[in-house]
């Protein structure tokens, strides 16, 4: 999805209650909301949460914002990275693929850890254990 | 701390932290796993421990699920007992919470699974030990169920409870789990916090 889509797709809901929001629309908002700002919405039962989080989308955006560049590695769910020495934690929401393939290097035997793990690149220093679990999946 | 766990001697010495005071009970949102859609061929432990685990991964395409409680003591009856055993002893936990929902969802997706399912619950203590030297945060987040599986004790919803007000009382028990805690802890609490989250999305 581009920029633009997004805005786009933002202008669509600005200013619509909250009520009017049908469950396609919430899960669609949910999933541009993650696209963008690699985050969730909070968890509450706060009535505006949809129409803050739409307004937070459409101004980020509109600010020169880009859209969130995935990781092409996914973690699985219940495990975050914390590399040595740092006190950043990473999630499938702000891993990158320059800090998994340094934890991948460093800890080669966790790579079930992860659902995926992209194909090398040739000029990719890779462990023969991640090779190797390429080469199953 | 490197421990032989199987000597049965005791290695610590017995006082409470005066830095962080025991509290009672836990906070009002717990999680919950099929216990089959954990991926036990990847859990990890913090090192040198046998009862902390460092990454509780999920099978691909699975979550876990909150349960929300409310009132003063959320999951109050819940409790662990232990007992000797000619094998090492034995824990026997019990999980105790209302379902505050009557609706057709909420039987077909919730108390109809709990029937003959085996399941994983984290709660979160009060205590969490923040200030602990050696594993600070470590007591938060506590696992239930991991060993032998929580399941269905019978469980009776009284129409005119003013308890439950209706909702479905529910009884979890692990019996015969070899260590009297698991908790989880990924290095801090804000990092076992994230990865408590995370078991909530589905990794794509």
């Amino acid at each position: 999805m581009t920029v633009e889509q997004a805005i786009s797709m933002c202008r669509e809901w600005i200013g619509r209650p909250h009520a009017s929001l049908s469950a396609t629309d919430k899960k669609k908002v949910e999933r541009l909301y993650s696209d963008v700002l690699g985050k969730h919405i909070r968890k509450c039962n706060c009535t505006n949460r949809y129409e803050d989080a739409v307004a937070e989308i459409y101004h980020y955006l509109k600010r020169g914002g880009k859209m969130r560049e995935k990781s092409a590695y996914i973690l699985k769910s219940g495990v975050v990275i914390q590399p040595k020495g740092s006190s950043q934690v990473y999630t499938n929401d702000n891993l990158t693929d320059e800090v998994a393939a340094a934890f991948l290097l460093e800890r080669p035997n966790a790579a079930g850890l992860f659902v995926y793990i992209p194909q090398p690149t040739a000029t990719e220093e890779v462990s023969p254990v991640i090779t190797k679990k390429r080469r199953r999946k | 701390m490197a421990n032989n766990v199987c000597d049965s001697l005791i290695k610590q010495n017995i006082a409470k932290n005066c830095l962080e005071p025991m509290i009672q009970g836990v906070e009002r949102t717990a999680y919950i796993i099929n216990r089959k859609d954990i991926d036990f061929g990847n859990v990890s432990f913090v090192e040198g421990f046998t009862n902390q685990i460092s990454a509780l991964p999920l099978l691909q395409g699975k979550k876990a699920y909150t349960i929300e409680q409310y009132g003063a003591t959320p999951y109050s009856g819940s409790s662990i007992a232990i007992a000797p055993s000619s094998q090492g002893g034995q824990a026997t936990s019990t999980i105790s919470f209302v379902v505050p929902s009557n609706s057709p969802a909420m039987h077909e997706n919730v108390i109809d699974p709990l029937f003959d399912g085996e399941f994983v619950v984290i709660l979160e203590n009060k205590a969490k030990g923040l200030r602990d030297e050696q594993n600070p945060g470590a007591s938060a987040f506590q696992v239930f169920g991991y060993w032998q599986g929580l399941t269905l004790a019978e469980s009776t919803k009284e129409l005119y409870n003013d308890e439950t007000l209706g909702g479905f009382p529910v009884t979890l028990v692990e019996q015969k789990a070899p260590k009297s805690a698991m908790f989880l802890n990924a290095g801090s609490y804000e990092a076992t916090k994230a990865m408590v989250e995370s078991l909530l999305v589905v990794a794509e």
